[in-house]
């Protein structure tokens, strides 16, 4: 779990890796570790340091190479390691997301439902019952990889990606989770869709789901909204 | 104000890259030839970088309302004002009812017009830059568009030496590259296989990501862990073929990165056209450095 590397990933970017390789594993506690991380470099910032992008295993660190060296980057974030424990954190926030499951709106449900062999209620109550973490972002501006579905309900993908997945559709891929923030192509399985915006210009941080965040879903229907 | 009689092929209002947000999914934007950029302020009188037009391919037709003082760089778009062509690499007023056009780009892609005081964008996130993609930020040019733009005052200034104009003409363009975070994960002959062939680039490069076609390297067998990307990575997909990705990059991607493009030649990067054919040539991270610092104070020197 303490393994940690350095690996410089350009003239101008650090990439700080956790764990060894972890063989494609996700692991929960890295994941926490890289976010209590990216809260201690903003809470020290550093001139020159541009810019951060977490993921499952690393945090890539961008800087102005003629402003740092990368040895004054590698000894900030130690630095900032160092601590970790030791500095209150903002507490995490829990974020309550209504899900229209089924339908027109989740055409993935019965499929993924069979495939677990449970009943369409079941799988709703299942998806609903997880408490998930924003691990982190990619693939489009506002998609969070959202962690907490059971490894033994890992669902694969599509063989073909959908052409268009609407805004807002809450899908299923492995053992992630993830809301689609815009109209897009895709390959996940999609159980329901969230009136809620994912991503809203007007908000101070854009996106709904900052990394950290605990998320849970709930049943909804568009008549409530 | 300026009337956008035809908005060319690809116009962006561009400004400097907004950061900060790669921890939501969304890389910096702006510039993707960032010496054009900051040449175009320089001529416009701007202190420092203000927002401006990326011209892309074939420039728009803009129809001034009212006096302007512009900067035009970058590519050589052979542009005309009221059917006068102008000259390059000086500053250029605008009368009132005059209209601003060009060609096709006839050297490099990419090219900025900048005016005094700036295009009146609102500012989104600290920045007007355009994330094409996902169209967050900024604006991409239509038909029809009104922009304003800012204060107006005398200025008169010349480029002597075309340092970034320099760059993009010639035969045989080198993207020179250091080692990316992967390089370890691929056969030791990768890198020297990267550099020691021809790629051309092909039409489907934007500024997320510059396409080229030619030799497929070894890839790596092992799984990977998504993790943070970055404008000049030279990514290695299951096909072999790499791809560099550009300032509308993903934030983060699952390909190994077996090198990147150093930030001196993001500008020949930027305005490299498809079927161009390139090099990779690699250098030690110290001269990356070195050749940022000599472009760095090139354009302090222009300031």
């Amino acid at each position: 779990m303490d393994i940690l590397r350095f690996v410089s990933a350009s003239e101008a970017a650090v990439l700080v890796e956790f764990g060894d390789g972890l063989n494609g594993e996700i692991r929960p506690e890295i994941v926490q570790r890289i976010h209590r991380l990216v809260a201690l470099l903003d809470l020290s910032p550093l001139d020159g340091l541009l810019e951060v992008t977490p993921a499952y295993s690393s945090l890539l660190v961008e800087f102005d190479p003629l402003r740092l060296l990368e040895s004054d980057v590698i000894g900030h974030v130690r630095f900032c390691l160092e601590q970790i424990g030791q500095i209150k954190l903002p507490s995490v926030q829990t974020l309550e997301i209504p899900v229209f499951y089924g339908g027109e709106y989740g055409p993935d449900l019965p499929y993924c439902a069979e495939r677990l062999k449970m009943s369409v209620s079941q799988l709703v109550e299942a998806h609903c019952d997880q408490v998930y973490s924003v691990a982190f972002f990619g693939f489009l501006p506002g998609f969070a990889y959202l962690i907490g579905w059971p490894q033994k309900w890992a669902m694969p993908r599509l063989d073909s990606p959908r052409a268009k997945v609407p805004a807002g559709s809450v899908a299923i891929a492995g053992s992630q989770c993830g809301v689609y923030p815009t109209i897009s192509p895709g390959g996940w399985r999609i159980l329901g869709r969230t009136p809620a915006r994912v991503i809203d210009l007007e908000r101070k941080d854009f996106c709904l789901f900052p990394i950290g965040a605990q998320v849970r879903f709930y049943p909804s229907s568009p008549s409530a909204w | 104000m300026v009337k956008v009689i035809d908005a060319g092929f690809l116009t962006t209002v561009q400004d400097r890259p907004r950061l900060g947000l790669a921890r939501f999914g969304l890389s910096e934007a702006g510039p993707m030839a960032p010496m054009s950029f900051a040449e175009a302020n320089f001529l416009a009188g701007n202190a420092e970088a203000e927002v401006s037009l990326e011209v892309t391919v074939k420039p728009p037709r803009l129809l001034f309302r009212s006096v302007a003082i512009l900067g035009l760089a970058g590519a050589d778009f052979g542009w005309k004002l009221d059917g006068r062509v102008l000259p390059l690499g000086q500053t250029i007023e605008v009368k009132a009812g005059s209209t601003l056009q060009g060609d096709y780009c006839r050297t490099g892609l990419r090219g900025y017009v900048a005016v005094t005081g700036g295009w009146k964008v609102t500012r989104w996130q600290g920045s007007a830059a355009t994330h094409v993609q996902s169209k967050l930020g900024g604006k991409v040019l239509e038909r029809g568009d009104e922009l304003e733009f800012g204060l107006q005052r005398a200025v008169s200034r010349k480029v002597k030496e075309r340092g970034a104009l320099a760059m993009f003409n010639g035969q045989h363009k080198v993207l020179r590259v250091v080692d990316g975070p992967h390089s370890g994960m691929f056969g030791p002959e990768a890198t020297s296989l990267l550099c020691g062939t021809v790629y051309k680039v092909t039409e489907q490069s934007t500024r997320m990501a510059l396409r080229v076609e030619g030799l497929e390297l070894p890839c790596p067998k092992e799984p990977l862990l998504s993790c943070g990307a970055w404008h000049g990575a030279v990514q290695v997909p299951p096909s072999g073929v790499p791809q560099v990705l550009g300032v509308d990059h993903p934030a983060t991607g699952g390909y190994p990165i077996l090198a990147s493009v150093i930030q001196a030649d993001f500008e020949v990067m930027g305005q490299l056209r498809p079927r161009e054919e390139i090099r990779f040539g690699r250098v030690s991270v110290e001269t990356a450095r070195q050749l940022l610092k000599r472009q760095r104070d090139w354009l302090a020197g222009l300031f």
